[in-house]
């Protein structure tokens, strides 16, 4: 990497010393930029990028210090190391005093050749040695730039395909599962006569077949478009939404006998079309596995851990078998069969997702026939 | 007396043949005009084409798919809400989505209803039963 000569600044009121340091860095890589007195030293700091200065300190005017106090509180020169220059020995103790901000050095009259050179060396190479790094860093920082931007147009195109896939196999899936139903049904009522038990069957089953791939075509969508919903989190009563939930449940299904016990006033803040999801979902699956209960028992509670709230939905129902349970949060994956408890399997998967997206967690305990506890957190 | 006319714009035959089953299990009677494409469809609106001599007078109800072949249901919408001819026919979009974005667009380019085409027999008999009755005997005159 070519870098540009770096260039040092020399400020002294007396030409023959100025003459002296020229001589003696000559040979240096730097260019040598020159000023007589403290303000036209203060035009060409405000005009060029230095390495490094040297300030003779007994300047008329403005002297060596005060150039330095003004070079500190000034933004584009506040880091310039400075090396002052001097032949009073009093004025070590103030060359170290106040100038904690930046690298501070000082150069003794009468000036010593290899000394000079040695320290403003020392200056230089910090110098280019920062300018290297601050150009590789300069570049990494760009490829990144570049990288993200080139992952966020990826994203974006995967998004714009998904989004065209779920729209077409909303309409195109549906189709075909319509004739295979119509039909069917068109058959067992025009030609009925002509059936007989087990060709009723078949027709019955093909419906059926077709019914239950709608509904999980329905919930496939339903899962894709939750992941990419943009959330607006407001504040939410979830007792209250699981009341009105499980209030609707019994009013479909008045024979059944459930005791629920929520706790009052439990709050979440987030989204609330995504909460909802959330606990229809989960209380369904405790009113539907609990529905081989003579007394079925949900209950929705909370408790604090770790200084964070954890909310519970507990059932009295068919539970399930821990040892299969990690497959319970899968898409499509189910622990019991249709016969037993009907669904698609997709119920789970989605609140995990909307949790996860909430920066939330879901995790369960169950026992076969001894019911299931599922804990989930909000952020 | 004559029968009121109903312009299917519909590519499946399959989904043709079902509303003509629906049809017949609610005992509507109407004439119902098949066309395959968006094209068509304005062919036969507009009199062009294979329908120029089919003589002047406009369906009383439009049933639009929309997903179709060369012009989809929603660019056929807009055509027809842009002619003065047309304009005030109802249109009813009968489709398989659900899909938010057709629902919008559906309403915002002035179709009257949506509908989306169950799966299950029974319901989409019963959407066609609602279509037929709602649109053909109750809503046919009042434009505004």
């Amino acid at each position: 990497m070519n870098l540009e000569r770096p260039k040092c600044l020399i400020v002294d009121d007396l030409d023959q010393n100025i003459v002296v340091l020229t001589s003696l860095l000559q040979g240096l890589e730097v260019d040598l930029l020159l000023a007589n007195s403290g303000k036209e030293a203060l035009e060409l700091l405000l005009k060029h990028e230095f390495a490094l200065s040297l300030l003779d300190v007994q300047m008329p005017g403005m002297n060596g210090f005060e150039l330095a106090e003004i070079m500190r509180s000034t933004e584009k020169t506040k880091g310039i190391p400075i090396i002052f220059v001097t032949a009073a020995d009093a004025d070590f103790q103030r060359i170290f005093k106040g100038y904690d901000a930046g690298a501070v050095d000082f150069l003794q009259k009468p000036l010593h050749s290899k000394i000079v050179i040695g320290k403003v060396k020392v200056f230089l190479d910090l110098y280019n040695q920062k300018r290297l790094m601050e150009r590789s860093l300069k570049s990494i920082n760009e490829e990144l730039e570049w990288k993200v931007q080139e992952r966020t147009r990826a994203l974006i195109d995967a998004n714009q395909e998904i989004e065209a896939f779920s729209y077409s196999v909303s309409h195109d899936l549906r189709s075909p599962l319509r004739s295979m139903d119509g039909f069917s049904n068109a058959l067992l009522k025009m030609y009925d006569d002509k059936l007989d038990d087990r060709g009723r069957d078949y027709l019955n089953r093909i419906r059926e077949s077709a019914q239950k791939m709608g509904e999980l075509i329905d919930g496939m969508l339903v899962l894709s478009k939750l992941g990419r919903k943009e959330i607006k989190r407001e504040d939410i009563n979830i007792s209250q939404l699981s009341e009105k939930i499980l209030t609707n449940f019994k009013v479909e299904a008045p024979h059944r006998q459930v005791q629920t016990v929520i706790k009052p006033n439990l709050m979440v803040n987030a989204d609330l079309t995504l909460t909802k999801v959330v606990f229809e979902n989960l209380l369904e699956n405790a009113w539907k596995y609990t529905s081989k209960k003579e007394k079925s028992q949900i209950e929705l509670g909370s408790f604090l851990k770790a200084g964070k709230e954890v909310f519970f939905i507990r059932d009295n129902g068919a539970g399930f078998d821990m040892e299969y349970s990690d497959k319970l949060f899968g898409a499509f994956q189910r622990l019991h069969t249709s016969e037993e408890f009907s669904g698609t399997g997709i119920g789970l998967a989605t609140v995990k997702r909307i949790l996860s997206r909430h920066g939330g967690e879901i995790w369960f305990e169950g026992e076969a026939n001894e019911g299931a506890t599922f804990y989930f957190t909000f952020k | 007396m004559r029968l009121p006319s109903v312009l299917l714009v519909e590519d499946d035959a399959n989904d043709e043949e079902l509303v003509r089953l629906a049809l017949g299990e609610n005992n509507i009677k109407i004439n119902l005009l098949v066309v395959r494409n968006g094209i068509q469809a304005l062919d036969y609106l507009f009199c062009k084409g294979d329908y120029e001599s089919r003589g002047q007078e406009s369906p009383s109800l439009i049933i639009l798919d929309l997903k179709l072949p060369k012009l989809n249901g929603l660019e056929v919408l807009q055509k027809i809400r842009a002619n003065e001819v047309t304009k005030y026919i109802p249109v009813v979009v009968f489709t398989s989505s659900k899909e938010e974005q057709d629902i919008k667009e559906s309403y915002r380019l002035g179709a009257n209803a949506f509908v989306r085409k169950p799966i299950d027999f029974s319901e989409f008999s019963q959407a066609v039963r609602e279509l037929g009755t709602f649109w053909m005997f109750w809503n046919q005159v009042s434009h505004s």
